[in-house]
């Protein structure tokens, strides 16, 4: 039995699943907020049967799968390369929006393989396992983030310009 | 070693690891290698970025939206049911909104005949002979309201139980410790308050009482728990119960301390 109920760990995940919802949905906050509703209480059944090991890294591999689910055959599709960012003075001065609307220029299958090894610091096996993909896919995948970091540094430069 | 292999040898590089041979290859790699000198220093910004970020909350319209789902999921009134059957429909839902649309439709409907079971048109169910459920989906929802504060008030504290409990209660007072804080915790799927003491002399010494309103809870006297760790050093654990409420003292101190301190300040 668990030690803790799955309201506690939704308390403790929520903020990181949502912030991931929103890198993965392009800075869509409807969609995040689906995307993790869903994930969620579908978890609640899942958890209630049995053993999850590590719960963090569970409901982040569960909110991935939810999401590259949903896309389907447009996963590893790109979706567009231009995008406005919106203000942001400098990289350093961020907001997640920013940086998730950023995401809005990759394929949803690199975004997820970002958010799971760039920013919640999964090895290249256990992403690459949770993606479907072999190790040479994911680096191909990985390849993306230059393209996210541009994109932020873009919208930084051209906020720079405008002010 | 190329840079794919050294990159992926390194990851994630904040991990410790022994300096074995493919681990020192790729090291002396990185170290030479322009591109993935870079690609880590990109890799330190984007996580000191992320790490900042990170601590943002969700907002509290979401979280609402969670943990309203989530107590009607536990209470049985959840619209999983109507949610596979659209998914099958629906395989690319790109766009959730009318998922989510559906889901707040059956929300809605589970909502009115819960009103409607009060309102008259049915027989009308007293509290007293409901299941509790019911009151599930609210207590979990304020969860995500104000759920901490720290304050020696003890009138402060009262208000907040009221608030978030509808209890009327004062927190104990414990010989040698001082009130610190309350807040709102979830035990076994029930909310409770939390109350913190800390020793007067070391601040480091940490006492918690648990209240848990707990409607079939049967009046019992103090006494140590089963389930607390033989460890040295480790907690110890105090139960008892009140009509209404479920209650423990949990605390480093020896378990003989713990239980006058219960015996000594029970609520009644």
């Amino acid at each position: 039995m668990s030690p803790f109920t799955f309201e506690e760990l939704a308390s403790r995940e929520v903020d990181t699943l949502y912030q991931g919802a929103l890198f993965m949905n392009g800075g869509d906050e409807d969609a995040a907020e689906g995307l993790l509703l869903w994930t969620l209480t579908h978890a609640f059944h899942a958890f209630r049967r049995g053993s999850v090991g590590d719960p963090g890294r569970w409901l982040e591999a569960r909110l991935v799968r939810e999401f590259l689910q949903a896309a389907g055959d447009d996963a590893a599709e790109p979706v567009h390369e231009d995008v406005e960012l919106g203000p942001v003075d400098a990289v350093a001065e961020l907001a997640m929006a920013s940086l998730a609307r950023a995401a809005a220029v990759l394929p949803y299958r690199a975004r997820a393989a970002l958010w799971l090894v760039v920013f919640r610091r999964w090895s290249y096996a256990d992403a690459a396992r949770e993606l479907g993909l072999d190790i040479e896919g994911l680096k191909d995948v990985l390849r993306y983030r230059d393209l996210l970091v541009r994109t932020v540094i873009r919208g930084a430069t051209r906020n720079g310009t405008d002010a | 070693m190329d840079c794919h292999e050294a990159r992926a040898t390194l990851w994630p590089p904040e991990r410790l690891r022994l300096a074995e041979p493919d681990v020192v290859r790729a090291r002396a790699h990185v170290q030479a290698c322009a591109a993935c000198s870079e690609y880590f220093d990109q890799d330190r910004c984007l996580l000191e970025v992320y790490d900042r970020l990170r601590r943002t909350r969700a907002p509290r319209r979401v979280r609402e939206r969670v943990f309203d789902a989530l107590a009607r999921e536990r209470a049985g009134l959840g619209s999983g049911g109507v949610e596979v059957a659209m998914r099958s429909d629906v395989r690319r839902v790109r766009d959730w909104r009318p998922v989510r649309i559906a889901a707040m439709l059956v929300v809605a409907a589970a909502g009115f005949w819960g009103l409607s079971r009060v309102s008259g048109d049915l027989p009308r169910a007293s509290l007293a002979a409901t299941t509790g459920d019911e009151f599930v989906e609210d207590y979990v929802r304020r969860a995500v309201g104000e759920d901490n504060i720290d304050t020696s008030d003890p009138a402060v504290v009262a208000r907040f139980l009221v608030r978030e409990l509808g209890l009327q209660l004062r927190p104990l007072q414990l010989g040698g410790l001082r009130l610190a804080g309350a807040e709102i915790c979830l035990v076994d799927g029930r909310r409770g308050a939390m109350i913190r003491y800390v020793a007067a002399d070391d601040e480091q010494t940490v006492v918690s009482h648990y209240i848990i309103p707990s409607d079939g809870a049967r009046p019992r006297r103090p006494m140590l728990s089963k389930a607390a760790p033989g460890e040295p050093g480790g907690p110890s654990v105090v139960t008892w119960a009140t009509p209404s409420v479920e209650q423990a003292l949990v605390g480093e101190l020896p378990a003989d301390a713990l239980l006058l301190l219960a015996r000594n300040a029970s609520l009644d």
